[in-house]
């Protein structure tokens, strides 16, 4: 009766265990099957540049085009026969392209060759001789978002894979993999044994899909319950995929190395890391270093260690030799190759901070941090590296020089700079402070600093919106004034030399950015309207007004400012100024566009009239000492800034193609011995000529007429009168009555020609 | 002799000439126009305003400029030709993406905002079509048959719109 009772209880123990069993097998079962099955990791966001265009007559270098070639990670070879190669023959330059899949065109692998004269491209053909119209890179990958533990990642599929990759893998990691089950039994005692003697801490013997299921699944102690429980996830992992679907996840997420915090995983992401090359690309000896690495990333780190690692991958060479699956003449040749990894981690985890952080800005209006940070998207930029390398030359050279002419070597400045496309009002190169790859304080997009006279576009371009009140010869008070201000104070603003410049016709007062003219001028047509003007040209920030508002007592950020003169540069068209070309998803599927937008804010005459006074500022105003870098046949516009006590040094201008806003000044607002013109000037001049930047395209609207006047009298005259000038009015607002015309001494060879040809 | 000197300086003074005149052929104004220095309205300023010091030499002048041929426009031209075909194909993301392709190669070809403007427009963004149209108009100055095009868009979109 006990007897039969107690079987009984032993019966329902057995079954109620056995169903929990059963139960806990399903539970763990559908885990399994659901994290495998679904995205199986976090997958950081990759940012990439813009696509570089190719094609006959563009300025380019060949050292340009080497540069961009050797980032992207293409290899210098004698003669090109695999995409990701190129030569160098005297002036030419031959390239196998990688295939890439652009937004609006698959790119097949492509050869051509390129040849250079002068700096610029002078022939693009195909390896047959057919001349090419144009083609295009692939883009570089300039940094990523990553989620929070930081593991970096770029997914492969087994398609892509270099020829021996899982071979050499199994042939050193697991030789039985197409055999067993998931579990070797052979592996198991061997690790059991190992983990019972005390003081061993490492086990071998583990099949690949245990390795794979230790990392996806489990913790990472080492007891003898997980050790079970990974034999069973292994067993239960190989009833429900394939061996090439495991494998896959297996190259995909390994451990391969650290970049600083950032955790290098799946061998994708590591070609990237040590050999700045596709998976796709690589050759038996960096294959055979990367399944060395495997064993152990620090261990056999190879830019630590790279005897060890040297001698390791090897060893995995002769494996494959001993193993039948190479020659030994091959594997001759591939042990004696050099360890072949880039002199610096070809991906770097934050190289541009200052544009990576403008990029997730805008990205954040459209997508949700988690998705950014791991739904593997791929975000395509306007990024130009080849304007940002000078970028940043330029701002660090110069920065020294002249701290050293100030004396301030102790007392170091802060700078921010940014390049913006004129026309596309693409945002291509960014700095953020001068440490350009410290990711800090972004002053580009945070610094809002007082812009002193960068204003003064806005508030002459106000008047010269009224053509029946205002043209470039009006003639200004430069006298002395005092303007009531808020609480019952008055506001008497100086010039900058203290001086009084009497009456002054518009065009001078702006080009040497006379304070006391300007000051009358915002006042007399109202703050509000110059608030307005600020608005329309694309300005949203606070703007205070008040009476010094005409002299610049708006805080703009570097970026803002760009925004404003983008606006006046593109002929009076607004367009926000961009980072994102478009994003893509993990599967490669268009995800959103991010068009160009255009919206018509001012009449081209009055723009006209604005630029035309900018170049004024240029040619013989505050800023001519940009001469001195830029050739003479450059045209180009731009306004000095400077903040009271000399807080803040601006210099914003534009070219034909490109805009670029530059700031100087300290983080702790203190006052520095530079002017807009003799700090920021002096670093735009030299940046927009390093950029060769192309003179103005400075065509004259169809309500604009040009006339000779003489600018003091503010009437008509004629070529080669005294004082007479050849300047721009809106149509029919132009003086009537003309000066009687007395010939003015200067006009030389025409007189020294009519006394030769007497 | 002298009649040969005198023939010598003429050459001189031409070709000095010329190349003084060379960059002002680009000008699209009635004349000439002289440096603006010797006006007397420069001296009268002797403010040095917050500037370095530079050496005292004419400075060059300003004057409206013709538009000149860019180095893209073959390449450009080819893009136009995808990106219209495409168009014609109302495969409007697709011109879109080539229009936009060609503006960064040369944003000064009206042609370009004529087929994001058709583009826009025949995808019933009529606002920004309308923009886009006037953004072409203000390159258009040299180019008469794409002006008419973009005048004719123009009266389209606000018809439509209306």
């Amino acid at each position: 009766m006990l007897a039969s009772r107690l079987g009984k209880t032993i019966k329902t123990g057995l079954l109620i265990s056995l169903l929990v069993s059963l139960l806990g097998l399903f539970v763990l079962d559908g885990q399994l099957t659901r994290r495998f099955s679904g995205s199986k990791w976090a997958l950081p966001s990759h940012v990439y540049s813009r696509a570089f265009e190719l094609y006959e007559g563009l300025e380019l270098s060949q050292g340009a085009l080497v540069w961009e070639l050797e980032k992207l990670g293409y290899r210098r070879v004698t003669k090109v026969s695999a995409a990701g190669q190129y030569s160098l023959k005297g002036q030419r330059v031959d390239v196998y392209s990688r295939a890439f899949q652009f937004w609006d065109e698959n790119k097949q692998a492509q050869r051509f060759n390129l040849t250079f004269k002068n700096s610029r491209l002078a022939g693009l053909r195909t390896s047959q001789g057919k001349p090419l119209t144009l083609v295009r890179l692939e883009p570089m990958r300039i940094g990523g978002i990553y989620p929070a533990h930081l593991e970096d990642r770029l997914p492969v599929q087994l398609e892509e894979l270099p020829p021996l990759l899982v071979e050499s893998l199994i042939a050193v990691e697991d030789r039985d993999f197409y055999k067993h089950y998931g579990v070797s039994l052979r592996g198991i005692s061997r690790a059991l044994i190992n983990n019972l003697r005390p003081g061993s801490a490492t086990q071998g013997g583990s099949t690949l899909t245990q390795q794979l299921v230790k990392n996806l699944y489990l913790s990472k102690d080492r007891t003898l319950v997980r050790k079970g429980l990974e034999a069973v996830m292994a067993l239960m992992l190989e009833q429900h995929y394939s061996k090439g679907e495991i494998i896959e996840a297996y190259i995909n997420e390994i451990y391969l190395g650290q970049s600083g915090k950032r955790a290098i995983h799946g061998f994708g992401m590591a070609s990237q890391h040590y050999f700045r090359q596709p998976l796709a690309e690589l050759e038996l000896h960096q294959v055979a270093l990367l399944v060395a690495i495997a064993k152990g990333a620090s261990y056999y780190g190879p830019r630590r260690n790279a005897e060890r690692a040297l001698t390791r991958r090897n060893l995995v060479i002769n494996l494959l030799a001993s193993q039948g699956i190479i020659t030994t003449a091959v594997a001759e040749k591939a042990s004696q190759q050099a360890l072949d990894i880039s002199a610096r981690p070809g991906t770097r985890t934050n190289p541009f901070p200052a544009y990576l952080d403008l990029v997730k800005r805008q990205l954040r209006e459209d997508y949700e941090e988690d998705d950014l940070r791991s739904g593997g998207l791929r975000v395509f930029t306007h990024f130009d590296p080849q304007i940002q390398r000078k970028l940043e030359k330029v701002l660090s050279t110069k920065l020294t020089v002249l701290e050293r002419q100030k004396g301030l070597q102790d007392k170091p400045l802060e700078a921010a700079s940014l390049v913006v496309g004129v026309g596309t009002a693409e945002v291509l190169a960014m700095v953020g402070g001068r440490e350009a790859d410290f990711a800090g304080f972004n002053r580009a997009l945070d610094a809002r600093r007082p812009i002193g006279s960068t204003v003064k576009p806005a508030v002459y371009l106000t008047a010269l919106e009224q053509a029946n009140h205002y043209t470039l010869i009006s003639s200004l008070s430069d006298e002395p004034v005092a303007i009531p201000a808020e609480h019952g104070e008055t506001w008497r603003p100086q010039n900058f030399d203290h001086k009084s410049h009497g009456e002054v016709p518009l065009f001078q007062a702006m080009g040497k950015s006379y304070n006391l003219a300007t000051a009358r001028l915002g006042m007399a047509v109202g703050l509000e309207r110059v608030s307005e003007t600020l608005r329309r040209l694309g300005y949203e920030g606070f703007i205070p007004k008040v009476p010094a508002l005409t002299l610049g007592a708006v805080s703009m950020s570097p970026f803002d400012v760009a925004t404003i003169y983008h606006t006046i540069a593109a002929g009076g068209f607004y367009s926000p100024l961009v980072s994102i070309h478009s994003v893509y998803g993990a599967e490669n599927q268009p995800l959103k566009r991010y068009p160009y937008r255009v919206e018509s804010r001012f009449e081209a005459g009055p723009i006209h009239l604005i630029q035309y006074a900018m170049q004024v500022v240029m040619r013989e105003g505050t800023g001519r000492s940009a001469y001195r870098t830029l050739s003479d046949d450059v045209a180009v516009a731009g306004k000095t800034g400077t903040s009271n006590d000399q807080r803040d040094s601006w210099f914003s201008g534009f070219g034909d193609d490109y805009l670029a806003v530059v700031w100087l000044g300290r983080d702790d607002n203190g006052k520095m011995p530079f002017t807009g013109s003799s700090g920021a000037l002096q670093i735009w001049s030299q940046l927009m000529s390093t950029l060769k930047v192309r003179s103005l395209a400075f065509t004259r609207p169809d309500d604009i007429t040009y006339h000779w006047v003489d600018p003091v009298q503010g009437m008509l005259s004629e070529e080669g009168c005294k004082g007479a000038r050849f300047l721009p009015f809106v149509a029919g607002s132009e003086p009537i009555e003309s000066v009687p015309c007395r010939e003015k001494q200067g006009s030389k060879i025409i007189d020294w020609f009519k006394a030769l040809l007497d | 002799m002298l009649a040969k000197t005198k023939y010598l300086l003429i050459i001189v003074a031409l070709v000095v000439a010329t190349s003084a005149c060379a960059p002002l052929q680009t000008s699209s104004g009635p004349a000439a126009p002289v440096d603006s220095r010797s006006a007397p309205a420069s001296p009268g300023f002797p403010g040095t305003a917050e500037t370095e010091p530079v050496e005292k030499t004419s400075p060059k002048k300003i004057a409206p400029a013709e538009q000149v041929a860019s180095p893209a426009h073959k390449a450009v031209s080819a893009l136009l030709q995808e990106g219209w075909s495409y168009y014609r194909a109302e495969n409007y993301d697709r011109s879109i993406a080539i229009a936009e392709r060609a503006q960064r190669l040369n944003p000064r070809r009206a042609e370009v905002y004529l087929l994001l403007a058709k583009s826009y427009f025949a995808s019933g963004q009529s606002q920004l079509a309308e923009q886009l149209s006037q953004r072409g108009l203000s390159f258009s100055q040299s180019d008469v048959t794409i002006r008419r095009k973009l005048q004719r868009l123009l009266v389209q979109i606000r018809g439509a719109v209306l």
